[in-house]
C-alpha cells in the first residue's frame, strides 16, 4: 500500500476463479456474483454475497436471509483493469470483465447493501467466484469503506486463512463427490457439504479435524481430509 | 619498594622516536603487515565467497535431482502427494508455481497440464521434499507461512521463486538469519512488509487483527 491509498486492483485475470458457469459444487463464498436477484426497490439483477462464511450459515444450511451489494454495470463497452482508473474510487469493488465478455466493466457498490432470503441466490445462478486473491481485495475495500482503516491484504489473509482452507477442502470433497460433474443438483451438493462438515466434527471436540484445521496443525488437516477424501470418492481418471 | 604497573613509578615517559631512515623502515614494516592484513581479509572474503557458493550449488544440485525425479509424475500424481502427503493448500501452490487453483483443480481430475506448468508443480514438490527429507523439517508446509520477522507480513510463501530455492534451502537449514536471507532475495521487504496490525486470538476463539502490542 501507498500509505494514502488504496492498494492497486490486481489484474483482471488474477481477480476471479471462476466466470460464466460456476460448478456447483463450489462452497458459497463471499464475493459470489448472482443473477436475477431481486433486491428490494431495484430491479432484478446481479448482486454480490456480502455476508463472511462464518455468518452466512446456520448449521451446514445457508440463513434464511443474507445481505447482498448491488453490482451496477459501469462501462458496457470497455474492460476498465488499469488500477489507476480506480483511484479515489474507494465505495466500490471493481468488478472489470465480471461476466468473462472480455467487453465490460461492473462494480459491487458498497453504498446499496440489502437483505434478501436464500432462495434468492441458488448455486445455479451463480455468475462468478472470486479468487483468493479478489476476495481478499474486496476485504481490504470493504474494511476501508465502513471504517477509513486500510489493512494489509497480508493481515486479512493470515486472519482468513483458516476460513480459506475449509472452504478450499469442502470444494475439494464435494467436487470428488460429485464426480466433477459441475451441473449437479443442489440437494446433492448439498448433502455432501454435510457429510465434510460431520467429518471436521465439533469445535468443541479438541481432536476433531477441524480444530486442527482452525490450530496450528492445518497442514495436518489437509492431509487428514485429502486422505479420506481419496478414500470415499477415488478418482476413475487421471 | 617494588615498581608495580599500577604504581606512579610504573608509568614512564615513551622514549623519544628519532625521526629519519629508521622511522621510514618502521612505517613500511607497518604498512606492509597492514598491506598482510588486508590480503588476508581478502583471502578469506573470497574463500567465504567460493564457500558460501559451493554450498548453494549443493542445495541446488539436490533440488534438481529431486526435481527430476518429480518431473517423471503424472500431474494427478504430483497433486496427490502434494495434498495428501504434505497438506499443502491450491492457494499456496497456486501462488508458488503461477498456476491458477480451477486449473489445479482441473488438472487433478482430467490432465491436460502443459509441460511447463508441470515443472512448476514438479519443483514445488521437489521443495518440500528437500525440505523433509534432506533438512529434517517435520512439517514443511507449516514452515512456509510462518512470518520471517516480527512485525513484518513476509514468509517463505511470498519469496518462492524458482531462482530463490537454494538460498532458501540455506536458511532452512539454519546457515543464515532471516534478515540475512531476506536483505539478499527481496531487498525491499522492510517497506513492503511492515505491518502495525497482528493477527491474534479473539475472545470468540476465532483470529482478528488488532493493533500490534
Amino acid at each position: 500500500m501507498a500509505g494514502n491509498r488504496l492498494d492497486d486492483l490486481p489484474p483482471v485475470d488474477s481477480l476471479y476463479d471462476y466466470r460464466g458457469q460456476v460448478p456447483t459444487w463450489l462452497p458459497y463464498q463471499q464475493g459470489d456474483v448472482f443473477r436475477d436477484v431481486a433486491i428490494p426497490g431495484l430491479e432484478p439483477g446481479l448482486a454480490m454475497l456480502f455476508m463472511h462464511p462464518c455468518t452466512m450459515r446456520q448449521g451446514t444450511q445457508l440463513r434464511d436471509r443474507l445481505t447482498v451489494v448491488h453490482v451496477k454495470l459501469e462501462s458496457p463497452k470497455k474492460v476498465l483493469s488499469a488500477p489507476a482508473h480506480w483511484s479515489g474510487h474507494n465505495k466500490v469493488m471493481p468488478l472489470p470483465d465480471l461476466l468473462g465478455d472480455r467487453r465490460s466493466t461492473h462494480t459491487a457498490d458498497f453504498m446499496e447493501i440489502a437483505t434478501v432470503t436464500a432462495a434468492e441466490l441458488p448455486r445455479a445462478s451463480r455468475v462468478a467466484q472470486l479468487s483468493l486473491t479478489g476476495r481478499l481485495h474486496m476485504l481490504h475495500r470493504i474494511v476501508f469503506h465502513l471504517t477509513r482503516y486500510a489493512p494489509k491484504t497480508d493481515d486479512l489473509e493470515r486472519a482468513t486463512e483458516a476460513l480459506e482452507l475449509e472452504a478450499q477442502q469442502q470444494a475439494d470433497w464435494v467436487q470428488a463427490g460429485c464426480g466433477d460433474n459441475d451441473s449437479t443438483p443442489a440437494e446433492r451438493v448439498d448433502d455432501l457439504e454435510a457429510e465434510y462438515q460431520a467429518f471436521l466434527g465439533a469445535s468443541a471436540d479438541p481432536a476433531s479435524v477441524r480444530n486442527l484445521l482452525y490450530g496450528l496443525a492445518a497442514s495436518q488437516a489437509v492431509r487428514s481430509i485429502q486422505q479420506e477424501i481419496a478414500v470415499r470418492y477415488p478418482r476413475t481418471t487421471t | 619498594m617494588t615498581d608495580t604497573l599500577t604504581s606512579p613509578a610504573a608509568v614512564r615517559p615513551a622514549p623519544e622516536r628519532t625521526r629519519g631512515t629508521s622511522s621510514g623502515s618502521i612505517s613500511e614494516a607497518w604498512q606492509a603487515l597492514d598491506a598482510q592484513h588486508r590480503a588476508d581479509r581478502q583471502a578469506n572474503r573470497g574463500r567465504g565467497f567460493t564457500l558460501v557458493r559451493d554450498h548453494h550449488q549443493f542445495y541446488e544440485d539436490e533440488f534438481a535431482a529431486e526435481t527430476q525425479a518429480a518431473a517423471r509424475m503424472s500431474a494427478a500424481e504430483l497433486l496427490d502427494e502434494l495434498a495428501t502427503g504434505f497438506g499443502l493448500a491450491w492457494a499456496d501452490l497456486a501462488r508458488m508455481a503461477s498456476v491458477s487453483v480451477p486449473a489445479i483443480r482441473k488438472w487433478r481430475q482430467s490432465g491436460g497440464v502443459s509441460p511447463e506448468n508441470l515443472s512448476g508443480l514438479a519443483r514445488v514438490l521437489a521443495f518440500l521434499r528437500v525440505l523433509r527429507d534432506r533438512l529434517n523439517l517435520a512439517d514443511p508446509v507449516a514452515w512456509l507461512g510462518v512470518p520471517l520477522v516480527d512485525g513484518y507480513t513476509v514468509t517463505i510463501r511470498h519469496l518462492y521463486t524458482r531462482t530463490n530455492v537454494p538460498q532458501l534451502l540455506d536458511f532452512a537449514a539454519g546457515n543464515v538469519l532471516p534478515t540475512v536471507l531476506l536483505d539478499r532475495v527481496e531487498p525491499s521487504w522492510r517497506e513492503q512488509y511492515v505491518t502495525a496490525d497482528e493477527v491474534v486470538v479473539f475472545d470468540d476463539g476465532m483470529p482478528a487483527i488488532v493493533p500490534r502490542a
